[in-house]
């Protein structure tokens, strides 16, 4: 976050561009790289983080505080970027509910643990095929280290909600680098 | 979920592929921003004269149709003075109910419909006027 963001805010409402542009250099890396995870598309990304651009200077008036700037603005580009992957209808990965039913505490320590060079290795291959949300999910904790509840708001579920999406998610990965039996399923 | 717990994914989170920014993007996007500021600022332009002018053009239309139809004798002051309560000398506007249909009552009264809403519409770009001045003073002042 920036020390005088509330100032920056105020000289943007006003029209200052020149400020936008400052704004904009602190938080469009990550902004990029969060809808580039969603989306695996460079050219799409690309388009799509400069919509969010575009949107978070029209809507700008409209934020009101409650929440940080960098909360807010990663709420648009998550929701942009899923609207994105809604549109494409991209082919996912799902798994039997038996089997993450199946998957206890003790593997995901277990598999969270293990900092070996083949397990990282493999959690990298894995986060690449999860569902948009969940990519997106694990970018904000895990890239990002935002908490669980900054991740609620991002991607506007309840904090509960979420906790039960990311205890999914480790499963999902833990099965992803253990099995290798998944289907391949179009959505 | 402790930190300590997570290694493993934030480790492998961190070391997917990083995508830097494509080259120019920022300048592009500033580039772009300016293009709907002037874009918006002509919008504004446009709308606020065109309020101005179709303001101007209810008044006068107002004006010229209906002021003939109405009795100023009331302010002819080279007539001899009338008893106060001489109703003749009123303007001839009937503030009754008529008794005639939706249309034609439409009709009799279009002039104060159409003074209602060009005073509206002299109200609102009063307000617009204000406001604009108000934050022009603003940005100024910072």
């Amino acid at each position: 976050m920036l020390n005088n963001e509330k100032e920056l805010l105020d000289e943007i409402s006003r029209g200052n561009m020149a400020v936008f542009g400052t704004l904009m250099k602190h938080y469009s890396q990550g902004v990029y790289t969060l809808v580039v995870r969603i989306v695996s598309d460079d050219c799409d990304a690309e388009e799509l983080a400069q919509d969010v651009w575009m949107k978070v200077y029209k809507q700008l008036p409209m934020f009101s505080g409650r929440s940080a700037f960098s909360t807010w603005l990663y709420r648009i580009a998550y929701n942009a970027a899923i609207s994105h992957t809604r549109r494409k209808r991209q082919n996912n990965i799902s798994l039997d509910e038996r089997k993450l039913a199946a998957v206890g505490e003790q593997e995901l320590e277990q598999m969270e643990g293990d900092n070996s060079e083949h397990n990282i290795e493999a959690l990298t291959a894995a986060i690449e095929q999860l569902e948009p949300q969940e990519r997106a999910l694990v970018t904000l904790h895990y890239y990002e280290g935002r908490s669980l509840a900054e991740c609620a708001e991002i991607t506007g579920q309840s904090e509960g909600t979420t906790k039960v999406r990311m205890y999914r998610i480790r499963k999902k990965l833990y099965l992803l680098i253990t099995n290798n039996d998944y289907e391949q399923q179009s959505r | 979920m402790s930190n300590n717990q997570d290694n493993a994914i934030r480790q492998a989170a961190q070391r997917l592929e990083q995508k830097p920014l494509p080259a120019g993007f920022e300048a592009r996007m500033m580039a772009r921003l300016e293009k709907q500021q002037r874009r918006e600022e002509l919008q504004e332009s446009a709308l606020f004269v065109s309020g101005i002018v179709a303001t101007i053009a209810l008044l006068v239309w107002a004006g010229m149709h209906y002021a003939p139809t109405l009795d100023f004798s009331i302010f002819d002051f080279t007539k001899e003075s009338a008893p106060l309560n001489d109703s003749s000398l009123s303007p001839k506007i009937d503030w009754h109910w008529p008794k005639v249909s939706f249309i034609e009552n439409l009709s009799n009264y279009r002039m104060w419909y159409i003074m209602g809403a060009a005073t509206m519409g002299l109200l609102l770009a009063d307000t617009y006027i204000r406001q604009r001045i108000r934050l022009k003073s603003q940005a100024k002042e910072k």
